[in-house]
């Protein structure tokens, strides 16, 4: 005992240790990050025959009216769904923050509901129900006589996507109006403003930059979304053309690049947008002990007025939901309200001949939030805690996945690594499972690093020089009491990895190079596509459903039990 | 702290105040009194004011005092329309407004936290108000430029609040409040983010403000240097009650009871009773204490007699008529010197005025204390 305490006095954190750590890493995040992508630009921009560096594959993709349109299109979809997503959110908020309202919990837990399901799932059972032949316009038709085309090409997309990704503006708009100190409010009714001015003028303002950071999210999402247009046929939009030219034409065709720089140099126009918003305006204003905004009671009217709006913006919310779930028990369900009948074979096929696929999610995962874990981890202790120079540059890289589209790095992989052959096995490293893991963790591994990040700063340095004072080494403090106390957020951050990770489409759909390899996001996408496995397609969608569902309850169990603990 | 930059500091005193006098004079309005009448208020099933009965005279400066959870801010914040409605009545200039909105009431009202919005530019800031009131624009500059002087804000006017000190906020949320020219002015403990020394300016201009303009004012604090150096007339809260209302030499001489007695400075409570005999009425301490005579009018009975440190003087050697004690502990105080002064079982606190070179007494020093039957009030228990 003293004599390994002595020993350890000399060592404090051998100083070459944090250094190894930093490499590994960085070469991590450079061969699959960085490489992949720039592979890409570099592609978009160099000549297909000379290998020179060139403009003509721009000037080709804008020449061709088939790609002006996919543009304009996708443009025009990620503009209007915002617009949908704020029509969906705005008045939630507003709700929730303002009044005391008994269907406030209600909608803070079901409007989380979209985000446990990626759009591309609900898609094609949300056709079933709003479609021209679906249930609602059938209903429509018989008894008034006309159909509304909820689904009708771009707008199915539309819907569809704004549905899925209105709790983005939601979570950040209410985030800020929580942030929004009483005072604020009082001191313009104590000079003279009331009612809707002083919303406009007071409250909008103030709440503005988490509306923009929403927005914008949403903006980002439904650009580059894959699956949804993919699913319901709808071609001619950026990334579903990306994907046929690739698969169909092959990766040397230029024009899936030229339409990944555009879909990237979006993502980070966004980004950058939402960055300007939020820059110097940080008007959390709440002041210690008060809490937002003062909250009244509702008179009668009013309460029911506010149930009618909420309940009618719930029950467009959940209707993938619901559609999914009668179309994964539903033996036949053509031209008709409601299936034919109703059956569990569905759920029988799922756990039988497509049980693979699951198997496969769990396994691709895990595997990815582990090392997202693992990483994000070692990523906030290097930049918090160590004096490397450039630590915070592994974090600032690591985030910057968030601006890179998945089919972006689907493409980049697929690129960068085809001619890379495994070591004892006759595959690419293209083709082998392991990339998709990759993928996936790459693409996860910021949400799951701003966890680590919460994580490790609710642990204060104080409690780690006590622990080196009485005599533990760095790594036996990193062990005893950082990791410990920093549990709650390395969940959080395995869960949201896993959760998410789970029901990637738009990186799996290129990197899946045969059947056997395929999760469960690429099953559904399988099923989806042909009339008669629209059953067992729902069927593992209202599994995948449940799989992150679970997770992330289970997670908000151990991240309260821990907090509870500590308290 | 930017503060020792502002320009109070620098500029020429008179041309300063002459400047602000011109300012005051376009902001000013006929003082009014404030009438509360029975005024109770609950949060739910607890009860935070109960039956506040008070007015507040034209022109005055007046403080709320208490410490935390005294229900001072609710009563503040009723007045301005704001938290659960109250019951009894609340008349500005003879008029019930404990019905209307606030902003329907006219009262100015400075925030703890200055509550500047940080959307909105220092000037934007400071015309919100003129703007919902729809004054003509022009008037709208003359008067954010009047308010603006007035609490030597000018030169800041196209500043951001989060580019200010808490000083320069603590100035422009007053000068937002005067612009509209309300007819009360309320201020919510608003020096209470300021560090000490800038808490010491910044009540003396708001005192000046005040003055140049008249607004009838109330002024809620915790802190009884602040309440008695600015204020006319306090009132003294706790538990939702007004314990003692008065000017603050008055209610400091005078305390109507022992928490008031303590909550202002430090006071010597000595519980006893008081016995009418042949050379008047004789206070009693109890326990083997010592007897005092008191002033006439003293009721008869069981109480606490009260005595600041200051209204004991020592007198020298225990001698036979006086009171003899021991020195138990000595504070330096700057000023002055306390003692604790055992006799018997109790200890008085006495303070000695210091000067330069003056020498101290020592623990276990055995001493005499006189104390005037003035500087003792027996208060009925």
């Amino acid at each position: 005992m003293n004599s390994s305490r002595v020993a350890s006095y000399g060592l404090k954190l051998p100083s070459l240790r944090p250094y190894a750590v930093y490499i590994v890493i960085a070469l991590f995040l450079i061969v699959f990050l960085a490489f992949p992508v720039l592979k890409v630009i570099y592609v978009a921009f160099q000549d297909t025959h000379t290998g020179s560096l060139t403009l003509v594959n721009f000037h080709d993709f804008f020449s061709n009216s088939l790609f002006r349109e996919s543009f304009c299109n996708s443009l025009y979809v990620a503009c209007v769904s915002v617009c949908l997503a704020s029509a969906f959110a705005l008045p939630l908020a507003y709700f929730t923050s303002r009044f005391n309202f008994s269907g406030s919990v209600v909608i803070q837990t079901l409007s989380f509901i979209p985000l446990l399901m990626p759009p591309f799932i609900g898609a094609v059972a949300l056709r079933l129900l709003l479609g021209t032949n679906g249930s609602v316009n059938l209903l429509l038709r018989s008894h008034f006589g006309f159909t509304i085309p909820f689904m009708e090409g771009l707008n199915g997309v539309i819907l569809v996507d704004s549905i899925h990704y209105f709790p983005f503006i939601l979570i950040n708009l209410s985030a800020s109006l929580s942030n929004i100190d009483r005072s604020m409010e009082e001191a313009a009714q104590t000079l003279g403003s009331s009612g809707f001015r002083l919303f406009r003028k007071i409250v909008f303002p103030l709440s503005m930059p988490g509306f923009i950071a929403g927005a914008s999210l949403v903006f980002v999402k439904v650009f580059d979304d894959l699956g949804t247009p993919l699913l319901l046929s709808v071609n001619k939009m950026l990334p579903p053309q990306a994907y046929l030219r690739i698969t169909s034409i092959g990766i040397s065709d230029p024009m899936g690049y030229v339409i990944s720089c555009i879909l990237v140099a979006f993502s980070v126009f966004a980004m950058w947008v939402s960055f300007l918003g939020m820059r110097g305006k940080d008007y959390a204003t709440v002041q210690k002990g008060g809490g937002g905004l003062s909250k009244r009671d509702l008179r009668p009217m009013e309460s029911a007025a506010c149930y009618v709006v909420v309940l009618l913006i719930l029950v467009i919310v959940l209707a993938p939901h619901v559609a999914l779930l009668l179309l994964s028990f539903g033996t036949v369900w053509s031209f008709g309200v409601l299936p034919n009948g109703y059956t569990l074979a569905h759920y029988h096929q799922a756990f039988t001949t497509a049980f693979g696929f699951i198997v496969n999610t769990i396994l691709y995962a895990g595997l990815a939030a582990l090392i997202d874990v693992l990483i994000g981890t070692a990523i906030a202790y290097i930049g918090q805690r160590s004096d490397i120079i450039g630590r915070k540059w592994l974090d600032y890289l690591a985030t910057a996945a968030l601006g890179i589209p998945g089919i972006v790095i689907g493409i980049g992989y697929l690129r960068a690594f085809n001619n890379v052959n495994m070591p004892f096995s006759d595959q690419t490293m293209a083709s082998w499972w392991g990339v998709i893991v990759i993928a996936l963790a790459v693409r996860r591994l910021p949400y799951a690093l701003r966890s680590c990040v919460a994580g490790l700063q609710q642990v204060p340095v104080s409690l780690e020089e006590a622990s080196q004072n009485i005599g533990a080494t760095s790594l036996r403090t990193i062990w005893r009491i950082v990791a410990p106390l920093m549990s709650g957020g390395l969940v959080a951050a395995f869960v949201t990895s896993f959760a998410t990770a789970a029901v990637e489409l738009s990186a799996t759909l290129m990197l899946v190079s045969k059947q056997e390899d395929g999760p469960i996001s690429y099953g559904i996408y399988l099923y989806m596509q042909v009339v008669s496995g629209r059953g067992a397609g729902a069927a593992l969608g209202i599994i995948a459903v449940i799989i992150v569902g679970l997770a992330t309850f289970l997670s908000h169990q151990l991240v309260a039990g821990a907090r509870r603990k500590m308290a | 702290m930017k503060d020792t930059q502002s320009p109070v500091l620098v500029e020429n005193e008179s041309t300063d105040g002459r400047r602000k006098e011109s300012a005051a004079a376009k902001l000013q309005t006929s003082p009014v009194r404030i009438d509360i009448e029975k005024l109770s208020l609950s949060f739910g099933a607890t009860e935070v004011l109960k039956g506040i009965d008070l007015s507040v005279e034209p022109g005055e400066f007046f403080a709320f005092l208490g410490p935390s959870g005294s229900g001072k801010s609710t009563l503040l914040r009723a007045i301005a329309g704001f938290g659960p409605a109250p019951r009894g009545r609340i008349l500005i200039d003879g008029e019930d407004i404990s019905g209307r909105m606030p902003w329907q009431r006219d009262v100015g009202m400075v925030f703890q936290n200055y509550a500047l919005w940080p959307h909105l530019s220092v000037a934007r800031n400071v015309a919100y108000g003129l703007e919902e009131r729809h004054v003509p624009r022009a008037e709208i500059k003359t008067r954010v430029t009047a308010a603006l002087d007035l609490v030597s804000m000018t030169e800041y006017a196209n500043r951001y609040p989060s580019q200010l000190s808490g000083g320069q906020q603590q100035r422009i949320a007053l000068a937002r409040t005067i612009a509209v020219e309300p007819r009360v002015l309320l201020l919510d403990e608003p020096l209470s983010n300021l560090d000490a020394g800038l808490r010491v300016q910044m009540r003396q201009e708001i005192l000046q403000l005040q003055r140049r303009l008249g607004i009838t004012t109330i002024f809620v604090t915790h802190d009884q240097e602040e309440a008695n150096t600015i204020c006319d007339r306090i009132a003294v809260m706790a538990g939702g009650v007004i314990q003692q209302l008065g000017s603050p030499a008055d209610v400091y001489d005078n305390p109507a009871n022992e928490f008031v007695a303590r909550f202002l400075g430090t006071a010597n409570i000595i519980p006893g009773r008081t016995e009418r005999t042949a050379t008047g009425l004789i206070f009693i301490a109890d326990g083997d204490g010592f007897r005092l005579p008191l002033e006439d009018g003293v009721r008869e009975g069981r109480g606490n007699l009260v005595i600041r440190p200051q209204g004991i003087d020592i007198v020298g050697e225990p001698s036979g008529a006086s009171i003899s004690g021991v020195v138990r502990s000595a504070e330096f105080l700057g000023s002055a010197t306390r003692y604790s002064v055992g006799i018997g079982a109790l200890a008085l606190l006495v303070d000695v005025k210091h000067v330069r070179g003056k020498p101290r007494l020592s623990v276990g020093d055995r001493l005499s204390l006189s104390i005037l039957p003035e500087q003792a009030i027996f208060l009925t228990s």
